[in-house]
């Protein structure tokens, strides 16, 4: 069981990377949530009935544990605008990209958890079932985060 | 079809953010403690209920070993208070274990999170303001007896109701400045955590946001 664990985690590693890029903010934060999240998959994996894709299953363990993580400095997930580190150092983002992870990243935990499920395509309602929400909620709360995101890259554009 | 505006952006920052941020995980990863705040509070509960079960035999030990009534009493009582306080331990143990809500629905898990930690340090407190003054009045009074003074006490009313006014100022005073240690050491843990989780809670029920 724990390899056949540990391969579908390894597949879908991606995820894991994706959420504790945008919810940690150091090396060491990032080691530690990297691990959480593994141990908390782990926990959970006998609860994992096949119902839902493992993708989807994995992306709520993840999203449930950066949002509850203790992190060493003793303070939930927040970001502060001075402390981001751009990805200027990857050639291949280009920099359009670069603007939206900084956006992303300045969005509260909750409305950066939604944002992130509906970039990577997740439709209104798999939102909804992933956070917990009506699908309404989520329909509105969407709204509103693509507004003040495209506010927060136009803001970095010139700020940059 | 591009729903949100940022679609290009999107895939080129997914293939940074994907890059690995650790080395593939392991089977000896998987027995890692956990640092979520529920399992740290857990780890605490166990030393706890631990402690208990080895402390609760000393204070029966002690009802018999001393021979003053009062003591006697006293001893009783806080191995009574004791009992009772790991019957509550093991009752927010099995609560606190049952099934993972890290697979439950975002908001759902946050919610259980934030009522199961709150409950937690909420009864603590309440029933340590009971236990605290019975402990207090055990101790002190077997200070006297080992001390050999008991006799003394017992033959002159002055010193028993002077022993006896000391007794209440330390109840008075170690009551609930232990309370307030407590419910600071907690704050201090995890008083920040809970208003964090609130806001996030909030964040995802309010509507208008």
């Amino acid at each position: 069981m724990k390899t056949r664990f540990l391969e579908q985690i390894e597949e879908h590693t991606g995820i894991i990377n994706k959420i504790v890029n945008l919810y940690a903010d150091n090396t060491d934060d990032r080691q530690d949530l990297r691990q959480e999240i593994l141990l908390q998959a782990w926990r959970s994996y006998a609860s994992f009935e096949n119902r839902s894709k493992f993708s989807t299953w994995l992306y709520r363990v993840c999203l449930n544990t950066a949002l509850v993580f203790h992190r060493k400095s003793k303070r939930m997930v927040t970001v502060d605008i001075d402390n981001i580190k751009p990805l200027s150092n990857n050639n291949e983002v280009h920099h359009g990209a670069e603007l939206l992870y900084l956006a992303v990243k300045q969005l509260p935990p909750a409305e950066r958890s939604i944002i992130i499920l509906h970039l990577d395509g997740y439709a209104n309602e798999e939102i909804a079932e992933i956070i917990g929400i009506s699908k309404n909620n989520a329909a509105v709360k969407l709204h509103r985060i693509k507004q003040t995101l495209t506010d927060k890259v136009r803001n970095e554009a010139n700020r940059v | 079809m591009k729903p949100t505006g940022f679609d290009n952006e999107w895939d080129a920052l997914q293939k940074a953010l994907q890059q690995p941020t650790g080395k593939a995980y392991t089977e000896a990863d998987l027995r890692a403690d956990s640092a979520m705040p529920l399992q740290k509070l857990k780890r605490q509960w166990n030393l706890r209920i631990v402690f208990t079960v080895v402390i609760a035999p000393v204070w029966l030990v002690a009802v018999f070993y001393f021979h003053e009534i009062i003591i006697q009493l006293l001893m009783g009582l806080v191995f009574v208070a004791n009992l009772w306080s790991l019957y509550i331990s093991l009752n927010l143990k099995a609560k606190m274990q049952k099934g993972d809500i890290s697979n439950l629905p975002v908001l759902e898990n946050l919610k259980a999170t934030h009522n199961l930690i709150s409950t937690v340090i909420k009864l603590e407190e309440r029933v340590f303001i009971f236990i605290y003054p019975i402990s207090v009045a055990a101790g002190f009074f077997a200070g006297i007896s080992i001390s050999g003074a008991s006799n003394n006490i017992a033959n002159s009313p002055d010193k028993a109701l002077a022993i006896l006014i000391v007794l209440a100022v330390c109840i008075a005073v170690l009551t609930p400045l232990s309370h307030f240690l407590a419910k600071w050491l907690n704050k201090l843990a995890f008083g920040n955590f809970l208003k964090e989780l609130n806001r996030v809670i909030e964040s995802y029920e309010n509507e208008k946001q």
